[in-house]
């Protein structure tokens, strides 16, 4: 049926027609919406024509516990890496990828089908998990506080998900910039592990980095309730995230402030898509982070010094457009700014 | 006297720092060693979740990529990112 409302009249349809379409079959599987929706089409909605052969290329390697990079690359077997966390990082790589095309129709980090890069075993007992502008690195963390930083998903979505920005808005690392960078990461990362797990937002714990912080009442980040992933750690004491605007960390813009704060203040756009996802209810990918994903590669609404205010206007702008004045998802988004005091 | 290290940012976007007391002559070799290096220390520009380091000795503050430290002051180094808390 919804090949033949597009087909029916797929040379003259208009921009506005599809976005009708689009708020009608939002329930429906979004795949097949997609693959239905004309280059033409998909073009003035801001997406990428279809690739319709695109397939990811996914290269997994040791570095053998020094710090050279990528190391050695590994063969995957019939039943996978036999290297436990090549393994991970494989399956993590390829649900990101999967998110990104299925649903925002980009193929891959620069859009154009560039190799996913994992380095495993990085340093000895490394408690890091890091983009370094050409691909992502992962320490097996020292075994007492950290677990290896292939544990969870959304770890590794988070990382790629910093590859994506630096094809599209490169946001600075610095200050709320920085902060929206590294909470568009979380916002990537919660989905792919959501849909990894077939969860709505109800069912999610919204947590990021729930394993690779060892002690099962801890995680690194929350982005449900920010400022406590984590209370009382015996070595990192207690988790410093605001939620809203009014507890907003001024911290320098230098290495030992994490640039303004970038890790922390992150949770204030963290708050703003929980609550507009969870508000909007259903699965976060098929509504709120569609909006999420226009908006972070809309580099004229979203500039690379973009502030708190300039996201929140970028997303209620690309809610408008995709899914219409007065509609469930422009409603939840602006309640999301609302609540996270973001004016 | 005392040398410290501080580590900050990563995914977890953590402070954690360590202290040791070392001889005079370490930490003046120390400060030979890194301080040069130290001054166009400068953190990649497309790198994202990085850790960053600063070894303060005394006064001076010498931020520094372990993975540049030389051979003779591995050890000591390793010592104060095993002991972060």
């Amino acid at each position: 049926m919804v090949d033949k409302l597009v087909e029916s009249g797929s040379k003259t349809i208009s921009a506005r027609g599809v976005e009708n379409k689009f708020r009608s079959y939002r329930f429906r599987s979004d795949r097949i919406f997609f693959s239905a929706v004309s280059d033409s089409v998909r073009a003035s909605l801001g997406f990428r024509r279809k690739a319709r052969t695109a397939k990811p290329v996914l290269e997994v390697y040791t570095a053998g516990n020094k710090t050279s990079l990528p190391g050695r690359l590994l063969k995957r077997g019939r039943s996978g890496y036999t290297d436990k966390d090549a393994e991970r990082v494989y399956q993590g790589g390829l649900h990101t990828w999967n998110l990104y095309y299925d649903m925002f129709g980009r193929n891959s980090i620069d859009g154009n089908g560039m190799a996913i890069i994992q380095s495993i075993h990085y340093g000895v007992k490394y408690q890091n998990a890091f983009w370094n502008g050409r691909q992502m690195v992962y320490g097996d963390g020292d075994g007492t506080i950290f677990g290896s930083f292939t544990s969870d998903v959304d770890i590794i979505a988070h990382e790629l998900t910093h590859g994506v920005m630096q094809y599209s808005s490169n946001l600075d690392y610095q200050n709320q910039s920085g902060a929206l960078n590294e909470s568009f990461s979380d916002v990537f990362g919660i989905m792919v592990k959501q849909r990894m797990l077939n969860q709505d937002v109800k069912a999610s714990d919204w947590l990021i980095g729930a394993n690779v912080l060892i002690g099962d009442e801890y995680a690194i980040r929350s982005m449900k309730e920010p400022g406590s992933a984590y209370r009382n750690h015996p070595v990192l004491g207690s988790d410093p995230q605001p939620a809203t605007m009014a507890e907003y960390k001024e911290l320098p813009n230098t290495p030992e402030g994490d640039w303004g704060g970038v890790h922390i203040n992150s949770g204030i756009p963290n708050f703003a898509f929980y609550v507009a996802a969870f508000n909007r209810g259903g699965y976060a990918w098929n509504t709120i982070g569609r909006i999420w994903y226009t908006a972070m590669t809309d580099t004229a609404r979203m500039p690379h010094d973009a502030t708190f205010t300039m996201a929140k206007e970028a997303t209620l702008y690309h809610a408008r457009q995709l899914f219409g004045e007065g509609s469930l998802e422009l409603n939840a988004v602006s309640q999301g700014w609302k609540e996270a005091g973001v004016e | 006297m005392k040398i410290k290290l501080i580590q900050t940012g990563g995914f977890a976007g953590l402070t954690r720092s360590a202290e040791i007391e070392v001889q005079e002559e370490e930490a003046e070799k120390l400060i030979q060693r890194l301080a040069p290096a130290a001054a166009s220390h400068q953190p990649s520009p497309n790198v994202r979740d990085a850790f960053h380091h600063v070894l303060m000795v005394g006064d001076r503050r010498i931020p520094f990529s372990p993975e540049e430290v030389p051979e003779e002051l591995r050890s000591t180094i390793q010592h104060l990112i095993a002991n972060l808390s």
